[in-house]
């Protein structure tokens, strides 16, 4: 029993390392995103599970003291069917805004619906999947290299701290070259 | 004079990405040292603590899960992860922030310390299990409900970070996994990994086969 739970602790290993080899995938995805939030953009979340409302709380309401809130909303459930996404897409969304997508299998009707909306609306798009979602279409598609949903997760956990962070980064960095954003 | 400096500015401008790649990476590596670290620490006493947790479930008990901002979101999908699993046994789980009626009657009412605690009160019972999540470990809700939870005879569990904070002197928590990391972020995704493990540990002293 006792190397049961080892085994589970390493089970993540290859996925976590995998990690690194994206860097400059999710990168250009930070940057990306801090360019249309200094258009005046906010950032629109929806996906399977609980994701998209902890990505709001972080970008809403930093963690880090000091940083800025910036405007982040989470849409309402609509994961299993096609059209919920889309529909308050239709409705939320100005040009600038940009949607990032969390989705463990990349199959998900409501958020492949989702993302063909913000594409046709010409928003920014970023999408979090697993192994088996890599060929959804998104202007950036980052893909946790596990097809365990829960490994999945947690790759995406780190994912979506790194970009907020990012964001920051490269909004500080250019704020300073450009004057006020 | 601003002729000459104007490759300097071009350079600049992609600086930011190559700090940007370099920051990601080293996150990335952080968080795999990180549960390798969680591992050595808690391997063992995560086995002892869902042993606890499975017997309480065969015995009728159910299981309820608590946390404030992003460890509410981990609160949330835990209870799913146990109610609606994608293999092995579906087992009774409610979240206790899922409900925005209950949840802001009592902070309106009588403060926002007492949310999990009253709701507790109001459901739980001797057999069942109370699962608080916090990242600073500072919460005084979570303190609450932990409290009021070992008075009812649950089994009270808290994941948290930094040294345990409050929640480390707390006679009334019968398992408490602390992530040893003074990031918020590592810590948060440290215990993703660390309540995953748990259900899967459930799920396998409940007999149900992995498919990993």
């Amino acid at each position: 029993m006792h190397l049961t739970a080892h085994h589970a602790f390493t089970r993540r290993d290859t996925a976590g390392l995998a990690l690194s080899a994206d860097s400059p995938r999710i990168a250009e995805a930070g940057r990306d995103l801090a360019d249309r939030f200094r258009r005046g953009g906010k950032l629109i979340l929806f996906g399977e599970g609980t994701d998209a409302q902890h990505i709001a709380v972080e970008f809403v309401h930093p963690v880090i003291m000091g940083r800025r809130s910036l405007p982040a909303m989470a849409l309402g459930d609509g994961a299993t069917a096609a059209g919920s996404f889309s529909h308050q897409l239709r409705h939320w969304a100005e040009p600038a805004d940009s949607v990032l997508a969390v989705s463990a299998s990349g199959r998900c009707p409501g958020v492949l619906d989702g993302l063909a909306a913000a594409g046709e609306l010409g928003l920014l798009t970023v999408a979090l999947v697993g192994d088996d979602g890599r060929a959804v279409r998104a202007d950036h598609v980052i893909a946790a290299r596990s097809t365990d949903p829960a490994v999945v997760k947690e790759i995406h956990v780190t994912v979506y701290h790194v970009l907020w962070d990012l964001v920051h980064l490269f909004l500080d960095r250019r704020g300073a070259d450009d004057g006020p954003a | 004079m601003d002729r000459l400096e104007e490759p300097a500015v071009v350079l600049d401008e992609d600086d930011g990405l190559a700090e940007a790649v370099r920051s990601t990476a080293e996150k990335a590596a952080e968080i795999v040292w990180l549960r390798r670290q969680v591992a050595e620490l808690a391997a063992e006493r995560l086995l002892r603590c869902a042993e606890a947790m499975a017997a309480r479930f065969v015995g009728g008990g159910r299981l309820f899960t608590f946390g404030n901002g992003g460890s509410s979101t981990d609160a949330q999908e835990l209870a799913t992860t146990f109610l609606h699993p994608r293999y092995g046994t579906p087992l009774p789980a409610l979240c206790l922030t899922s409900d925005v009626g209950v949840v802001t009657a009592l902070s309106n009412d009588v403060g926002f310390e007492v949310v999990f605690a009253r709701q507790l009160a109001a459901l739980g019972r001797q057999g069942d299990i109370a699962l608080g999540i916090s990242t600073s470990a500072g919460s005084s809700n979570l303190v609450k409900a932990i409290v009021e939870g070992r008075r009812r005879g649950m089994l009270t569990v808290a994941l948290a970070g930094y040294q345990g904070g409050n929640l480390a002197a707390l006679q009334a928590l019968d398992h408490l996994f602390v992530i040893p990391s003074s990031s918020v972020h590592r810590i948060q995704e440290a215990q993703t990994t660390v309540y995953h493990v748990l259900w899967e540990l459930i799920q396998h002293a409940l007999g149900s086969c992995s498919p990993h």
